[in-house]
């Protein structure tokens, strides 16, 4: 890297002395490359501080996006700023002054209008950098918004979050209180909820979560959904209505429930409420831990979704056995001359012949249903405070597959026993495994074995072909 | 007012506009704090101005001016700002041309990028950019010097960024 390249950033970060910034404008305004540089870097910087606003890349998303066309359609750029230019909009149009007032703030860091504790909120787009407050609505709504946030009190009974998180509590008359998303409406039904939105380039997300009664969601082209106490949902799409798309009750739409400005500290250590009941915040972050880059992956493509689950659930049932098999094979010790192989004969055939006359057509099964071949990473958004806000997941490949669901391993492990009965069989005669001694009996069941050696053997070799 | 049409595809270029004409007063103001606020004064500028605007006309050409002029007026009335570019600089830097690509192709290519940065200084961008979190802040929790985790961060974004410009470049 240059040394002016060092002084652009410097300038970028704002840390370049006065005498580093007079030597860095004389060479901007001679150099045109130092310039253009300059222009990709702020480019660069822009690109990075909205990154977060894509949620649940996977490859999938990435191959498609990399091959899209380079055109974008008037609608197609919805992000945060759209948010924010349609409610500025809005602002030309609603001149009320509502009776929504701040009651409580925690490190409160405004940019652009400040509110202080006891005023009211004006009708104009406000923009939390760090902290938390606590607003109370006529309509006997109390909301924590937490930062960063972008949002805008519009009534006395409604506010539009247009980035950020929340919590409201409405104790007032069913259906008073909502709140305006860039993808809809959520209409309060005597209840408490969290909101979250962000936003990528091409369209707005928004995570719901229900702690206490139940809403409605309203999308911009007049769809209804309701959701329930302990149900959750990610809605995804424009401002202009078209293409909402509702994930209810997705493993990823996890929210805290923060309903006073106190539990904005002691956020980490609160319940969270989902729809299996209520679980510690140590159990949530353990099952959105444990979940798989395949499922991530395999996101909108349902069909996909269904044979991997049942994948998933072939894998663990011959796993279960194996591994009984296994262990049994760990604790044997040769007693006779009888080695582990003969003495577990009847077990292992009926391994083999579950796998070559089965339900299940192993050779279809993917290379990367029956191992792992990518694992989760998180962005992790945190705090002034390095405490986690929030979460984002991406599947990242790795560089050596890992067994994962064992499927894989398993099945060579079965064809490796497969493979040593067979080989007992050839040394001690077609006789050997013929309950009554029989030569032909006993080769039947050979070549039969032989059959399904080969066809196991099938099963993995298109397995393991099997990498799209 | 003019017809909802009109008015909706106003609406819908200054939204499109928004995150190129932020990088460009960014460029101009030498990434002041106050960027966000002047952003907002342009879209008032423009909002009011809108009937001067020529749908058959870039809409961003347009607003670049407009944000140009906002700066300048913005620099006159701010003596406490630090960093001012001259005008000689100023008028060069603000004629120079919008780059009309998407923001997208740059994100996939970003994407792709910062795939390929060791897991750790992954999470320090990460973090940096998009967790509020100053450099100090996070230097302390490295158990780094603040100048130490600057300096990385900055190589760090070079090579993204050279790794960006690869990547648009092939596609």
């Amino acid at each position: 890297m240059k040394s002016y390249h060092k002084l652009v950033w410097k300038l970028i970060d704002r840390e370049i002395s006065d005498q580093e910034f007079q030597e860095l404008q004389l060479k901007l305004s001679e150099n045109h490359d130092l310039r253009a540089y300059y222009q990709q870097c702020l480019e660069t910087e822009s690109t990075l501080a909205n990154r977060h606003n894509t949620p649940f890349l996977s490859f999938a998303n990435e191959r498609s996006s990399a091959g899209s066309n380079k055109f974008t359609s008037f609608n197609s750029y919805i992000g945060w700023a759209a948010a924010v230019i349609v409610l500025f909009i809005t602002f030309f149009y609603n001149f009320s002054q509502p009776q929504a007032k701040l009651v409580a703030s925690k490190n409160a860091d405004w940019r652009g209008l400040a509110v202080e504790v006891g005023e009211l909120l004006p009708n104009e787009m406000l923009h939390l950098k760090n902290g938390a407050i606590e607003i109370d609505f006529p309509s006997n709504t109390k909301v924590v918004v937490e930062s960063p946030s972008y949002f805008q009190i519009t009534g006395d009974s409604s506010m539009i979050i247009a980035k950020g998180s929340l919590t409201a509590t409405h104790n007032g008359k069913p259906g008073e209180f909502s709140i305006e998303t860039p993808v809809g409406s959520i209409i309060d039904l005597g209840t408490q909820f969290g909101v979250f939105v962000d936003h990528g380039h091409e369209e707005s997300t928004v995570i719901t979560k229900v702690f206490e009664g139940n809403i409605k969601f309203q999308s911009m082209d007049g769809n209804k959904q309701f959701f329930n106490e302990g149900e959750s949902a990610i809605i995804r799409g424009t401002s202009k209505g078209n293409e909402i798309r509702i994930s209810s009750n997705h493993p990823y739409a996890q929210l805290n429930a923060c309903p006073t400005i106190d539990d904005y500290s002691r956020k980490p250590a609160k319940v969270v409420h989902s729809l299996y009941g209520k679980e510690t915040q140590e159990d949530s972050e353990k099952k959105l831990n444990t979940f798989d880059a395949v499922e991530l992956m395999l996101q909108e493509n349902l069909s996909a979704q269904i044979n991997y689950s049942m994948v998933k659930g072939i894998a663990g049932a011959i796993d279960k056995k194996v591994q009984i098999l296994s262990l049994a094979q760990s604790q044997y010790s040769t007693k006779e001359n009888i080695t582990f192989a003969e003495a577990a004969m009847p077990e292992i055939e009926a391994m083999g012949e579950s796998i070559v006359d089965s339900y299940v057509q192993f050779q279809k099964i993917r290379f990367w249903e029956a191992c792992q071949t990518a694992e989760i990473i998180w962005d992790e958004v945190k705090d002034q405070n390095g405490k986690v806000t929030h979460r984002t997941p991406y599947a990242q490949r790795l560089k050596q597959p890992k067994q994962g669901n064992r499927l894989l391993v398993n099945l060579e492990k079965i064809r490796q026993w497969v493979t040593d009965i067979h080989v007992i069989h050839q040394d001690k005669g077609m006789g050997w495994a013929s309950k009554f001694a029989c030569p032909e009996d006993g080769k039947s069941i050979f070549d039969k074995r032989n059959k399904n050696l080969l066809a196991i053997s099938y099963a993995i070799d298109s397995i393991k072909s099997n990498v799209d | 007012m003019e017809p909802p049409d009109i008015e909706s595809f106003f609406v819908a270029e200054l939204t499109k506009a928004q995150a190129k004409m932020r990088i460009y007063l960014t460029k101009l103001l030498a990434n002041s704090p106050s960027t966000d606020d002047v952003l907002q004064e342009c879209n008032k500028v423009l909002w009011v101005k809108r009937s001067n605007w020529d749908p058959n006309t870039i809409f961003l050409k347009w607003a670049y001016r407009v944000c140009y002029f906002q700066v300048k007026a913005y620099f006159r009335n701010q003596s406490r700002e630090k960093l001012v570019f001259n005008d000689e600089l100023l008028d060069i830097m603000g004629k120079e041309e919008p780059d009309l690509n998407s923001p997208k192709d740059r994100e996939v290519a970003m994407n792709q990028c910062l795939q390929k940065l060791d897991s750790h200084d992954r999470s320090l961008l990460m973090e940096r950019y998009q967790g509020e979190i100053s450099v100090e802040e996070l230097a302390k929790r490295e158990g780094i010097p603040p100048n130490t985790l600057s300096q990385k961060l900055l190589r760090l974004r070079h090579q993204l960024l050279i790794c960006i410009q690869a990547n648009l470049k092939t596609t």
